[in-house]
């Protein structure tokens, strides 16, 4: 299917004006069959970014030893809608070829980001230090047409810095969650002690205590798994480290169990490097 | 097409009087009859080892980047069954360039012609005899890595500028180092004829994939680039009467993409060779370099975000750019990564019609050429003329470079991810500047070759 989208040029060479794109997939009769673009209940197009209608797609951003040997795998997602967001439950439409992982899947996926082109590394599978590299993990996700896959590996092409990028002379933040907890610095992630407790509807303060050399750092806050919608009054926040702390207000519509993902990182610029943000996940159970 | 010459007018046989055209005849005889011999019966010595001076040892020698020298029989021997191979599926030497479409004279043109081939493939053939040494060429003299290539047509640089030093790693994920340096070299501003960008020898040949080295000056007028590196694209000479204005004070803006392979070494430095123009000498035309145009994205859409190669497909990208002055174009550089395999620059004239200029069909993400085209077929472009880019990736198991059919592929600085634009070579010009031009090109058209 080839189909162009053309509209008027009107910068100039200078500006490096886009006018059209043209999208040809071409689906080869193999194994992968099920990744088709000409997927049965999608109107798949040049025009890939759409207000909604389209899929979600599983990433696997790459992987990273941990000092302990293990080694950790980093999924993200690039929701090709920049109004619809989907909820799918972990099960049969959102699940992990291997379900002793699946914790801390998530189920809410965020509309594409206006500055930007996918969520980075919204969590980590970590698998053993003997975990060899013709090994996968494979994360399948259903957004309401065909299911979509995507394999992890370790494999040597796909290796990323963590916590430190050292051609950049990058570093991942330093987050706490708590001001007497433990900090952690990397996609692995830290979590919340004790689950915070909050009720539907009242606003719960979130925050975090972070550190950087920069001492300026994007923070975004996300719904990253739940029964129900999260609104937050800041999801992203560009932070001047010395006004500690960092914070935002969360509400809740529905009761049950949630997970609010934190990711920070120096510059938002700076996530297509692959490196270094932080991931952080506050569990917050809300009731009535 | 007449912008870019390919009304050349040049009937070479049909004004001889009969007695040369036999004369020529017999001397083209002769020729043949010499060149059935080296495609027949090749010999390194008389043969075989032209070609490989011609095309080969400028990186096949013993401190070229090729991985072997290739600069005696004794050293070609054990490879010739390897560089048949090669040779045959134009792999060696790297031109990625389609032969069969859009502009085909380069100043920089390394690719064999098929008789070339015939013969390197007829010499492996029939065993790799090395013939009468007789025979051999005269030796040529190689530009060690270690030394600017175009000190011998420019003599050494005017002004060198250095990165500060960077540990290279042997493993792990690309590396960027991207360091910014006081550029206070000069007194007063200065016209740039040429620039070459010099890794270290022998490690950065190794490990530096890609660079740029961009002045910010300090009055806070526009940025110059003033040089760009890419593996196979090293220096760049701007035609006579061209040269980009640089500003005397500012600050470097470096940007090097280290790819890890395994070599590592502390220190690391970069340089870059200024030459130019004599002091107070301004060309007539002022080039703005390499431009980098984008073949993807549209307006408001963060770089990039529509790039979306499934598992095991295809995706081509098209993104145009409109002229708003006359312009030429004296070189061009696809950027793609590993699943890129085509990017074709066409240009649509203000009166509809369409030509490629170039089309890279065989890309090669461990090469980064730069097609720096002969004066006299440069395109030539009018203002309102469209340059429409197409690329192509390939994310199938028929990719050799693919690290992963089955990994859905976006975009993303790491060679495992993607982009999608070209490095431009152009130079803008006024109404006035383009008709002299296309005059000129049209006298000098009356004389030259066919073809293109």
């Amino acid at each position: 299917m080839i189909l162009n989208i053309i509209s008027k040029p009107t910068q100039t060479i200078h500006r490096l004006t886009i006018v059209l794109v043209t999208l040809i997939s071409v689906c080869l009769p193999s194994v992968a069959i099920s990744q088709a673009i000409s997927l049965n209940n999608q109107v798949w197009s040049a025009e890939v970014i759409r207000p909604s209608g389209q899929p979600v797609i599983p990433l696997f951003d790459g992987w990273y030893s941990n000092p302990d040997g293990t080694h950790s795998l980093c999924f993200s997602y690039f929701n090709l809608n920049t109004e619809q967001a989907f909820d799918i439950p972990v099960g049969d439409n959102n699940q992990l070829s291997d379900d002793r992982f699946n914790h801390l899947l998530p189920t809410h996926f965020d509309p594409l980001p206006p500055r930007y082109r996918h969520k980075f590394c919204v969590f980590t599978v970590q698998v053993p230090a003997d975990f060899s590299t013709g090994e996968t993990i494979v994360w399948s996700l259903n957004s309401g047409g065909e299911t979509l896959s995507v394999p992890g590996h370790i494999q040597p092409p796909y290796v990323l810095d963590e916590p430190v990028s050292h051609g950049r002379g990058d570093i991942a933040p330093l987050v706490k969650l708590a001001p007497d907890s433990a900090a952690s610095q990397g996609r692995n992630g830290v979590h919340t002690r004790q689950p915070l407790q909050a009720v539907v509807g009242e606003p719960l303060q979130l925050e975090a205590w972070i550190e950087h050399p920069d001492n300026r750092v994007w923070v975004g806050w996300a719904a990253h798994s739940g029964p129900g919608s999260i609104t937050f009054d800041k999801p992203e926040q560009e932070v001047d480290l010395t006004q500690e702390p960092i914070g935002v207000i969360a509400e809740f519509d529905t009761p049950g169990d949630y997970i609010v993902r934190l990711q920070t990182i120096d510059n938002i610029a700076a996530f297509e490097f692959y490196c270094c943000h932080t991931n952080a996940y506050y569990h917050v159970t809300v009731g009535d | 097409m007449f912008y870019s010459t390919r009304q050349v007018k040049v009937t070479p046989l049909s004004g001889l009087k009969s007695f040369g055209s036999t004369l020529l005849l017999l001397a083209l005889a002769g020729s043949l009859s010499a060149q059935d011999e080296a495609t027949e019966n090749p010999t390194y010595s008389r043969d075989v080892a032209p070609i490989l001076q011609e095309k080969c040892q400028t990186c096949h020698n013993p401190e070229g980047i090729g991985p072997m020298p290739l600069m005696t029989y004794d050293q070609v021997l054990p490879f010739a069954p390897l560089i048949k191979d090669r040779v045959e599926k134009r792999i060696m030497p790297p031109w990625h360039l389609d032969k069969t479409t859009g502009i085909q004279r380069f100043k920089n043109d390394i690719s064999l012609t098929e008789e070339q081939i015939a013969v390197v493939s007829n010499w492996v053939d029939q065993g790799a005899a090395e013939g009468d040494p007789a025979d051999l060429p005269t030796p040529v003299t190689v530009v060690s890595g270690a030394d600017w290539q175009l000190a011998d047509q420019l003599g050494p640089p005017d002004v060198i500028i250095k990165s500060t030093p960077y540990d290279v790693i042997a493993n792990g994920q690309d590396q960027w180092w991207m360091p910014e340096v006081e550029f206070q070299d000069m007194e007063s501003e200065r016209w740039l004829r040429a620039a070459e960008f010099k890794p270290s020898y022998p490690l950065g040949k190794k490990v530096v994939h890609h660079g740029h080295a961009v002045l910010v000056p300090e009055d806070g007028g526009r940025t110059v680039a003033l040089a760009r590196y890419g593996v196979g694209k090293t220096w760049e000479m701007y035609p006579e009467g061209t040269g980009m204005r640089v500003p005397a004070k500012g600050t470097i803006s470096w940007n090097l993409h280290y790819f890890p392979v395994g070599a590592e070494g502390p220190g690391d430095v970069v340089e870059v060779g200024l030459w130019f123009y004599p002091h107070g000498e301004r060309p007539e035309l002022e080039t703005v370099g390499e431009v980098l145009l984008r073949v993807d994205g549209r307006n408001g859409m963060a770089r990039g975000q529509d790039i979306l190669v499934p598992p095991h497909s295809y995706q081509v990208l098209q993104g145009t750019h409109i002229l708003e002055s006359p312009a030429t174009i004296h070189s061009y550089r696809p950027h793609l990564h590993m699943r890129g395999k085509v990017m074709t620059m066409e240009a649509i004239y203000p009166d509809g019609r369409k030509e490629v200029l170039s089309q890279v069909n065989k890309y090669n993400h461990n090469w980064q050429i730069s097609y720096m085209y002969d004066d006299d077929v440069k395109p030539l472009l009018p203002t309102g003329t469209i340059l429409q880019f197409t690329s192509v990736f390939d994310n199938t198991v028929n990719n050799p470079l693919n690290p992963d059919p089955n990994q859905w592929v976006v975009f993303g600085r790491r060679g495992v991810d993607e982009m999608s634009h070209a490095w431009v070579g152009m130079t803008y010009m006024n109404e006035e500047q383009f008709q002299q031009a296309v005059s000129e090109r049209r006298a000098r058209s009356e004389t030259l070759p066919l073809g293109r």
